[in-house]
């Protein structure tokens, strides 16, 4: 697959990031390969117990 | 392929914490790995019988890289040399993370967390 990009201008006003966490990347530049790889084990009882309140009806 | 400057006017960060980097300038090859164990407990009183250790399959388990398809030949061509960005605020960078200012070739991100969620077995509530 052929790609042709052409970039012109890119100016940013403010950015506000609350928080860069658990091997993410916050980049402000030109990049040419990322790979990601993100595993989450949840075990079975991380539900909560007892009735689930209904939300309203109406 | 050529690179662009980058330019940030304002840049606040409150906190750059656990194993995380905050880089201004160009970067070739970044490598990120993060394990973690979150414990959630209904009394938040952590006791020496919480200690965890991380010899859990998850984080025995190889990694599993995405595999690329389809090569694709990109020509790109930058008309204004310079990325303008006036002002970044932000709270914190953690838990092995990468705050970039500028070139970024090459990342390799990885994270592994297992959760628990410790509840108090209230047996009224199975009524």
């Amino acid at each position: 697959m052929n790609m042709e990009v052409h970039n012109w201008g890119l100016n940013i006003g403010n950015v506000q990031v609350d928080n860069v966490s658990s091997s993410s990347v916050f980049l402000i530049g030109d990049n040419e390969q990322f790979l990601l790889s993100s595993f989450f084990d949840t075990p079975p009882e991380a539900f909560t117990l007892g009735n689930i309140v209904p939300l309203a009806l109406t | 392929m050529k690179k662009r400057t980058s330019i940030v006017d304002n840049l606040f960060t409150n906190s750059v914490s656990t194993s995380s980097i905050l880089s201004i300038g160009d970067t070739e090859n970044a490598a990120l790995k993060f394990k973690g164990i979150a414990i959630q407990k209904q009394t938040p009183v952590f006791s020496k019988r919480d200690e965890e250790t991380f010899n859990y399959p998850l984080f025995k388990r190889d990694t599993y890289w995405p595999v690329t398809k389809m090569l694709v030949n990109k020509s790109t061509t930058h008309h204004k040399g310079s990325i303008h960005v006036a002002n970044v605020a932000s709270i914190g960078v953690s838990s092995s993370s990468l705050l970039q200012i500028g070139n970024l070739t090459r990342v390799y991100a990885e994270a592994r967390v297992k959760h628990f969620r410790k509840l108090k077995d209230t047996s009224e509530s199975y009524e």
